[in-house]
């Protein structure tokens, strides 16, 4: 760790679901005027923000910050695909310890129901975008060599979108608040073979917003023990690995060396389950189990809320909604909600270490656009 | 697709030619790309233009379902790793998920937004 240490000190979101008459400083709001009264922090005490945004028009970030009553402080837009929300806090988190600012904000925010009405529209100019294929098929392919490499079934997969579903029914901002069972995922309607239409996340707007700052003891802030964020590299890389684990696994070493403690030393983690294989692929890769083991830990309950490393109990991605820029804060305030015993209906016994991950997926060749990984302990 | 006026969607994906797939070769780790990279996306070292035979083995396929554009679902798509060459996404001619390891061959394709089409490969 270079420099000081750093702290959330609030974490919130807004709800998540499809809000187009809704406007977006509205939805930023919600978000950050509670995790503003969380961390006891007025706007004006904020020194500089960081906003992670994929596809809002120029100025989104500055409009959002001047309705949250954020006066005359940069403001720093960033993009990294699903990492974009993550890659705020890292930067944030950057800021803090360096010394540069001693309250940033991190923000995520997205409007997704005003530029798609189904699936995102894969990028023209990308080589696999422009032959059609939409980011569930990139992860389709992911799954359907996993599937064929250890022997496992459709119905594998299938079990993460009823866990996490299950977690979403007690998230009261969850965008899919329904339990799903086995069979209704399984006979869903196909997106791309193998996964159906409940094994992909929905589409979501929403915002996310954590105060990060330096630690104020007593106060019951969050540390941040590491954080490690990577970009892509060349895929296929050696060993040939289905593409995002390198990268995820990159940003997990760095977030490890920085922490001081392994990944499988936390206690909650919220992952990257855009779709289903994500989350199998990703605690994998996090180092929990071997390359093909992670179905039959699910299976025994292990990620489950009651389990050894509970994935997603704040419903994931699959449930809560993936609002892109803002998921990555969503992620963290899950965490921070948990290890400060305010996640309500979703609240683990006593978890003191979490680890938040986001992949930042589809660009041609590259084993992901970026991966960000959070290490927090409870104070 | 969103295609932004008139730019084909092929511009940016792999060309097959009579000869075979056009790309580039690492000069230093010989590593295979398509497109063509100025440099070696793997090692940073100078590439070279390389054509690539238009045959090889399937990593992994899907169909895609759902209306992404242009192309009428089901269609199949593949990441085939071409003989000595780089991996490349394909269409498929017809909407299959062949299993990883399957031969295919590359060929032509009046699909205006695809470089080419796999088949599986016939034996003599």
């Amino acid at each position: 760790m270079t420099g000081g240490t750093a702290a959330v000190l609030g974490a919130a979101q807004s709800a998540f679901g499809r809000f187009p008459a809704r406007r977006l400083e509205d939805l930023t709001w919600d978000a950050v005027g509670a995790a503003l009264d969380l961390a006891g922090i007025e706007p004006a005490q904020v020194e500089a923000v960081f906003v992670g945004n994929v596809f809002g028009p120029s100025g989104v970030a500055a409009r959002v910050v001047r309705a949250a009553g954020i006066g005359d402080v940069p403001v720093v837009r960033v993009e990294a695909a699903c990492a974009s929300g993550t890659l705020a806090a890292h930067l944030a988190t950057q800021a803090v310890r360096r010394g540069e600012h001693a309250v940033v904000l991190a923000l995520g925010v997205e409007q997704m129901s005003v530029r798609f009405g189904g699936a995102i529209v894969p990028e023209h100019s990308d080589p696999e975008g422009s032959l059609g294929l939409p980011l569930p098929g990139l992860y389709a392919l992911q799954a359907r060599r996993y599937l064929e490499q250890y022997g496992h079934t459709v119905a594998d997969l299938a079990a993460v979108a009823v866990k996490n579903r299950a977690q979403g029914a007690k998230n009261p901002l969850a965008h899919r608040q329904q339990e799903v069972s086995l069979r209704e995922v399984l006979d869903s309607r196909p997106i791309a073979e193998p996964l159906t239409v409940l094994q992909c996340c929905p589409i979501s707007d929403g915002a996310a917003a954590a105060v990060i700052g330096r630690p104020r003891p007593g106060a019951g802030d969050v540390l941040v023990d590491g954080s490690g964020f990577v970009g892509g590299q060349a895929w296929p890389g050696t060993p040939d690995e289905p593409w995002g684990t390198a990268c995820i696994r990159r940003a997990g070493d760095l977030a490890v060396a920085e922490a001081g403690w392994p990944a499988s030393d936390a206690e909650v983690f919220e992952v990257h389950d855009a779709f289903t294989i994500g989350e199998l692929l990703t605690v994998e890769a996090l180092g929990l189990c071997e390359p093909g083991a992670a179905p039959a830990l699910l299976h025994a309950g292990e990620f489950a809320a009651g389990g050894r490393w509970p994935v997603n109990v704040g419903g994931g991605l699959l449930a809560r909604g993936h609002a892109l820029g803002a998921t990555g804060i969503a992620q963290l305030a899950e965490v921070c909600a948990q290890l400060t015993g305010r996640a309500g209906a979703r609240q683990l016994p006593a978890p003191r270490r979490g680890l938040v991950e986001t992949m930042g997926g589809g660009a041609s060749g590259l084993d992901g656009n970026a991966a960000g990984v959070i290490m927090l302990r409870a104070e | 697709m969103s295609a932004p006026a008139d730019v084909p969607a092929t511009a940016y994906q792999p060309v097959l030619a009579a000869e075979g797939v056009h790309g580039s070769r690492c000069t230093r780790c010989r590593r295979g790309a398509a497109p063509a990279t100025p440099r070696c996306p793997w090692c940073g070292a100078t590439a070279e233009g390389e054509t690539f035979a238009p045959s090889g083995t399937v990593w992994a396929a899907t169909v895609v379902h759902i209306d992404v554009g242009a192309r009428q679902p089901p269609y199949g798509l593949a990441y085939v790793d071409l003989d000595d060459g780089p991996r490349v996404l394909v269409l498929l001619r017809r909407p299959e998920a062949l299993t990883g390891g399957t031969r295919v061959t590359l060929a032509a394709t009046d699909d205006p937004a695809a470089w080419a089409v796999a088949d599986r490969e016939v034996t003599p």
